[in-house]
């Protein structure tokens, strides 16, 4: 039988589990409400980072361009002679 | 040019060879990427831009040495990484010991049962769903296990990749991902519990 401290150890690691393994975490989270909720809170973890993620400054097409130019420059300052993406 | 697959090995070697227009398309396939990956990492939009040039022209510096046996997204991630564990001082990719690991095990008793339940999913949700509260429990992680969290969780990398980029074995990524999502619930549960 697999305890809860055991499962919340599997479920945060994310480790590999044998088959016999994951039946018996399977089991455990069928019958043991605290690490139901444990594994609810680490579904909305991702979730919510994810959107974190998501909602943070990115690049406009301008100025990726820009900052492309500029690492291209400074690696090749006499230019690439047939540049990609460009014609 | 543009036709060949970036993982052909007719691609690897022109990139071998420092081949302008190979450098050229790697920089503008990929700056992007390492500029997200770099704002993921709590890094500043200036600074973001910094690291992904800096990468870019280790980048170039090593392309002579590069073997095509990872996926070029692979190598400059693992010099992101590098650069960014640099510019934080963050030398010691893994601790063998972790305050957070005393705090997960305080959680259960002897016989590694819960002392007391996780905070409901609709409560944990209201604190997690707070942009600032999410944002200080990120930052609060070690930039080794939000970087592997991030790339998890977010950028769905496969492990293998993660392990690369991270130059972690399999089992360390998994004490990195434990370390991170508990610091993070904990964090999260903890401030749910101080506003109520």
């Amino acid at each position: 039988m697999m305890s809860c401290k055991e499962s919340v150890e599997a479920l945060s690691s994310g480790r590999e589990l044998s088959l016999a393994q994951r039946a018996m975490l399977r089991l455990h989270l069928l019958m043991c409400g605290p690490c139901g909720r444990f594994m609810a809170q680490l579904r909305i973890l991702r979730e919510a980072v994810g959107r974190l993620n998501a909602g943070q400054a990115r690049l406009s097409d301008g100025e990726r361009l820009r900052l492309e130019d500029r690492i291209i420059a400074s690696i090749f300052p006499n230019g690439t002679n047939r540049g990609f993406n460009k014609n | 040019m543009g036709g060949l697959e970036i993982t052909s090995p007719e691609f690897v070697e022109k990139i071998r060879e420092r081949e302008p227009a190979a450098i050229e398309r790697v920089v503008r396939s990929f700056t992007s990427h390492l500029h997200n990956a770099a704002l993921g990492m709590g890094f500043d939009p200036e600074t973001a831009e910094e690291l992904a040039q800096d990468v870019c022209i280790t980048f170039y510096d090593k392309a002579p040495g590069f073997e095509g046996r990872a996926h070029v997204r692979t190598f400059l991630f693992a010099i992101l990484n590098n650069k960014a564990m640099e510019k934080r001082r963050e030398y010691a990719k893994m601790q063998k010991h972790d305050p957070i690991d005393d705090v997960v095990s305080a959680r259960f008793d002897k016989r590694g049962h819960w002392i007391g339940s996780p905070i409901s999913p609709e409560e944990f949700a209201l604190s997690a769903e707070n942009a600032e509260i999410l944002r200080q429990c990120v930052d609060s992680l070690p930039l080794s296990q939000r970087s592997a969290f991030m790339m998890k969780e977010v950028e769905g990398l496969k492990g293998e990749e993660i392990c690369n980029v991270l130059e972690v074995s399999a089992t360390n990524l998994g004490v990195l991902l434990f370390r991170a999502r508990n610091r993070l619930r904990e964090c999260i549960e903890g401030k749910h519990l101080k506003r109520k």
